[in-house]
């Protein structure tokens, strides 16, 4: 199966900041891959980067098989790309833009862009300065999928809409897959944990992780020891068990692997345990978990 | 060409009323324009001349800037634009929205005037290249430069200065052009490659520092380049034939020198064999050395900046320099006998047949020159009689004005008409498709009778362009007091 986008080593240097870090990552074809951070961690640096909009400072880039420093109308037509901060031609009215827009793409499907209209509900005869928030953002996605784009990316295109236009969106990007794969940059873990198949975690230009959602959601486990008596810490815990804290009779701490022999490397290693809970982490506790022991002094052990 | 015509469509429809304007502005400025009978344009005519190529500047920054090229959040960055594709419908849009309204009212202003638009397309073409090495490129490359219409604004100076050098100001004399076209070719040519930059690859840091290398070149030629170095690239391109010698005359008892001011102004005669008789010239540029016997040594350009057609026209062979050196330069060499050499470069022109014209209304002088007159009666029972002349050749046409005095039987150049504009070199205001010329003749009424009048008292003598020539002057054993007596 071949990458729609793929990083390897990638570093982007602005004076006196460093944005990406020798980021290397891979979007599976037909993935929603979601890169989430913070803000200010380097997404929109990296998103830029992949488009050509930046030069990277070292390492390398492709997109849709083409190196990202050469990308060219050819991939340009191939890609769907909606930005929280794009500067519109706010004097165009919605129906003025979405037609401009067809002129360069071969692959146009008015009846596509007709059902989009219709689903976003969008005002045709206004202009796109005095569309809502929301309005735009509908209007820059209709006109990024009525081509049916083999790689969509999506930089914190939700932020700040209503809920239900923010369903409506989400469903009409994933209608597109798995014959288009979907790059997505949000700092709103909760939104994105619903839909995404793949996720990375960038802060501060670092990529912390990056696999499919099911498998971090599986291997991360917020683990509750009850003690008979109260104790301390035992020591040399395994570095895999993020931000362990006692409290009373209760060990709490995060196990970043959780798999099939875990319930046995608690029991041995509290064997006073009178109870241990297990539970499933939202994506959110996951990150929280994440940097909290990515803190200094409170590194994951 | 589909996405090159669907980016103009759009920047047409966003800026219709901004190039509708503009086309107004210039058929305002081309009716002014073909109804003076003046060598000078009146102060809105020429204030229009100044505001048009603005807002023409200003037409292309906003298309220009529709698809911003500085910068990293324009939509169109992310959308499959090919930029040979938009920089042609870029080109394309100054054509529409600035060369033709231009070019439609320059051939309007010469059918006005009686002159046949067709035959004058190279003239026209011309122009509207001038204007683009000017006007359209620079702009076109000063906003793909910056990221917004406040930032172009500030950079206006420098097309004002590009356009002057194009098109000249007021003045159609050859030398500025010789050292001004050389300049903003340079700039044209190098404009290229920034404009590539920019369009190709987005390239700002990089086609920056380029494009004001390119100005700090052009300014540094135009400053640095000696008149004769560039005078000569005149002459290898008209390849004419003239090769007259020149020589220093004895000195003529009736010209005028002597201290003015700090310096000492010095006539010197100078003749021109080989020139045939027939033929005039204007001294575009002069080098002068002189050195005494003392080991006392000058280098002079009297007249590289203040030439005038009066004052630097050779005619019959012969013309003046007036060499002015301070007083303590004059009496450190004045004792001794001087070597005077140099080089002189200048601008021949043919002398055609003359044409006596009545006084009235535009006659034709030549295809290429049309002059019309006009009397005046004065307050104390006098006159004056102000002869006006046109032509569509700039700097390649030129006419020598005199009026006929039957009661005397001569033909004379003045005096001038007390404060009248005479403008005996031609003028050109920077928009306009027209040189003029202007002089006006002080009439004493007695002299101007009906039966005069309508003796066609005003005589041209058309000067059609032969070349460009320069030569070498070299005159020893000269006492420069015998010129200042």
């Amino acid at each position: 199966m071949s990458s729609p986008l793929r990083a390897i080593e990638l570093n982007k240097t602005f004076p006196r900041v460093d944005a990406l870090h020798s980021l290397t990552l891979e979007v599976p074809e037909g993935a929603v891959f979601a890169l989430v951070g913070p803000n200010g961690a380097g997404k929109t640096t990296a998103i830029k980067t992949f488009l050509n909009l930046h030069k990277p400072t070292s390492g390398s880039a492709e997109v849709l098989g083409v190196d990202s420093r050469t990308l060219g109308p050819a991939q340009l037509a191939q890609i769907g790309y909606v930005s929280e901060n794009q500067k519109l031609p706010g004097w165009m009215t919605a129906g003025d833009f979405l037609a401009y827009c067809k002129e360069f793409y071969p692959t146009w499907s008015s009846d596509d862009l007709d059902a989009l209209v219709r689903l976003y509900e969008l005002p045709l005869d206004r202009q796109l300065k005095h569309l809502s928030r929301g309005m735009r953002v509908k209007a820059q996605l209709a006109s990024s999928l009525a081509y049916r784009p083999k790689l969509i990316v999506l930089d914190e295109p939700f932020s700040g809409l209503d809920v239900l236009v923010r369903e409506q969106l989400i469903e009409s990007v994933l209608e597109r897959t798995p014959e288009a794969s979907v790059f997505l940059a949000s700092h709103d873990l909760a939104e994105i944990e619903s839909f995404a198949s793949h996720i990375a975690y960038l802060n501060e230009g670092r990529l912390a992780f990056a696999e499919e959602t099911a498998a971090l959601t599986a291997r991360f486990r917020e683990i509750q020891v009850t003690l008979d008596s109260p104790a301390g810490l035992p020591a040399h815990l395994p570095a895999t068990w993020l931000n362990p804290e006692v409290s009373g009779v209760v060990v709490g701490f995060t196990d970043s692997q959780f798999g099939a022999g875990a319930q046995a490397e608690i029991r041995s290693r509290f064997p006073a345990a009178r109870e241990i809970a297990a539970r499933v982490m939202p994506l959110r506790s996951i990150v929280l978990a994440l940097e909290k022991s990515a803190r200094p002094g409170k590194g994951a052990r | 060409m589909h996405e090159v015509l669907a980016i103009l469509k759009k920047d047409v429809r966003r800026l219709w009323w901004q190039i509708g304007a503009a086309a107004a502005a210039s058929a305002i400025l081309g009716c002014m324009d073909a109804r003076r009978a003046m060598a000078q344009p009146l102060i809105v005519e020429g204030l229009l001349n100044m505001l048009l190529p603005l807002v023409w500047a200003c037409l292309i920054a906003q298309a220009i800037h529709h698809e911003a090229l500085v910068g990293d959040r324009e939509f169109w960055m992310t959308r499959p634009y090919r930029w040979p594709r938009l920089l042609a419908a870029k080109a394309l849009f100054a054509a529409l929205s600035v060369h033709l309204p231009s070019l439609v009212t320059d051939a309007a202003i010469l059918a006005a005037r009686g002159y046949n638009p067709v035959k004058a397309l190279p003239q026209l073409l011309m122009k509207q290249l001038l204007l683009a090495e000017g006007l359209t490129l620079p702009a076109m490359v000063l906003a793909a430069l910056v990221s917004n219409l406040i930032q172009f604004v500030i950079g206006i100076p420098v097309l004002f200065v590009t356009l002057t050098a194009a098109l000249g100001f007021q003045r159609a004399f050859p030398l500025p052009h010789a050292v001004a076209h050389l300049a903003i070719g340079f700039v044209a040519v190098a404009a290229v490659p920034v404009a590539l930059l920019q369009f190709r690859g987005r390239r700002t840091g990089l086609a920056r520092i380029l494009a004001a290398s390119t100005l700090l070149a052009a300014g540094l030629l135009a400053t640095l380049a000696a008149a004769q170095q560039t005078f000569a690239l005149k002459v290898d391109e008209s390849r004419a034939n003239i090769h007259p010698a020149m020589t220093l005359a004895p000195p003529d008892p009736r010209a005028v020198h002597g201290s003015f001011g700090r310096r000492m102004f010095t006539t010197l005669p100078f003749r021109f064999p080989g020139l045939p008789g027939s033929d005039e010239a204007l001294v575009a540029s002069v080098s002068m050395d002189i050195s005494g016997a003392n080991g006392v040594r000058y280098h002079h350009d009297p007249l590289r900046m203040d030439f005038d057609l009066g004052v630097s026209q050779i005619k019959n062979g012969a013309t003046t320099l007036f060499l002015g050196l301070t007083h303590a330069a004059y009496n450190r060499i004045k004792d001794s006998k001087v070597t005077i050499s140099g080089t002189a470069g200048f601008v021949v022109y043919e002398r055609d047949r003359e044409v006596r014209l009545p006084v009235g209304p535009a006659g034709d002088v030549s295809e290429s020159i049309h002059c019309s007159s006009d009397l005046q009666a004065g307050q104390y029972d006098d006159g004056s009689l102000d002869v006006f002349c046109d032509s569509p050749s700039r700097g390649a046409a030129l006419a020598d004005i005199r009026i006929y005095e039957m009661s005397k039987g001569v033909l004379r150049t003045g005096p001038p008409a007390f404060g009248s504009n005479s403008s005996p070199s031609p003028l050109v205001a920077w928009l306009s498709p027209l040189q003029r010329w202007q002089r006006s003749f002080q009439l004493p009424s007695t002299h101007w009778t009906g039966d005069e009048l309508a003796e066609r008292p005003v005589a041209i003598v058309p000067l059609r362009l032969a070349g460009y020539s320069t030569v070498s002057f070299k005159a020893t054993d000269i006492d420069l007091r015998e010129y200042t007596r």
